[in-house]
């Protein structure tokens, strides 16, 4: 049985202690943490002005479109999910994550543009950021998380060019993969809190 | 009880005063915003909801990080016991040269005398 080093570790010779978990995993872990909790008071803050309200939805507003973004939602999961197959496939050989890599990053891509067409359809109906308080939540929230995929998937890229070049470290392909998740992760809790 | 150490002696006393204290002081509870929602009040029931989510939150967070770190090292220890596997800094370590045994002084021109300075009396 050949002896590999353990992926993800520093192969150092002289006295180091062994690295468990990557810094740069660990920096997207605890900026991750952050995130969540900034998403976490958002959403309670929207259930608690939801549970206040008299009428919910707002009169006079335009409804949300729950089926198209129930669609957008499962591309993307499955963009995680190509994510998921890239990491499975960079650990045998990091050639052959390319493929899922791309998909993912465009999957992605996808539904953030997805998301733009909704926005414009639901501006021209006259849900603004000012007309409403859901008005107010829904472009705070969703665009927030917008504005998380747009970055995340400016680091799913770096990470494709890389690999595309040559060689992608998997602690730059760990950290991208924490960050990514993280955007595919909440992004149910907030369709289910803002949309249903 | 008396065989109890002072410093258990004082805990156990803090403990049940503690419970006496909670036991007969439940209006103290009822008297928290969202920890009783009094008749089906959406808004109370919105805001019991709030503050347990963003309780726990931080709590699932650092553990879930905390399990994955823990995983991560077992599954890294197995690796390397069963040979899959090495992990940097044990290998690698250059060998610790043997430690210098001195070699006793030979001959009188090694050694060295100490002589302390006597003081002169006036």
């Amino acid at each position: 049985m050949a002896v590999r080093t353990a992926p993800g570790l520093r192969d150092v010779s002289g006295p180091s202690r062994p690295q468990l978990v990557p810094s740069s995993v660990m920096a997207m872990l605890i900026f991750v943490s952050t995130e969540v909790m900034l998403f976490a008071g958002f959403i309670s803050a929207f259930s608690i002005m939801r549970s206040t309200s008299l009428v919910w939805p707002p009169p006079n507003q335009p409804r949300l479109p729950v089926a198209e973004t129930a669609f957008n939602t499962a591309v993307l999961l499955a963009s995680g999910v190509a994510l998921a197959l890239a990491h499975q496939r960079h650990r045998r050989s990091p050639r052959r994550a390319r493929l899922p890599l791309l998909a993912a990053l465009l999957l992605g891509a996808f539904f953030v543009s997805f998301q733009g067409r909704e926005w414009l359809r639901l501006i021209a109906q006259g849900l603004t950021l000012t007309s409403s308080a859901l008005g107010s939540f829904f472009y705070l929230i969703v665009g927030l998380h917008a504005l998380h995929a747009v970055v995340a998937l400016g680091v799913l890229f770096y990470a494709w060019r890389r690999l595309e070049r040559g060689w992608l470290p998997p602690s730059v392909l760990g950290a991208a993969e924490v960050f990514w998740y993280f955007v595919v992760g909440i992004w149910p809790l907030i369709y289910w809190r803002v949309y249903l | 009880m008396r065989s109890m150490p002072p410093v258990h002696r004082i805990r156990a006393a803090a403990a049940a005063l503690l419970g006496t204290w909670i036991v007969a002081a439940p209006r103290l509870a009822e008297a928290c915003a969202v920890c009783s929602p009094n008749d089906g009040d959406p808004a109370q029931y919105a805001f019991a909801r709030a503050s347990i989510f963003l309780s726990v939150m931080p709590l699932l967070l650092l553990g879930g990080i905390g399990w994955w770190v823990w995983r991560r090292a077992r599954k890294l220890a197995a690796d390397e016991a069963a040979g899959v596997i090495r992990l940097p800094g044990r290998y690698e370590r250059p060998p610790v040269p043997p430690a210098e045994v001195p070699s006793p002084p030979v001959g009188r021109g090694h050694a060295i005398v100490f002589r302390p300075r006597q003081r002169a009396r006036g």
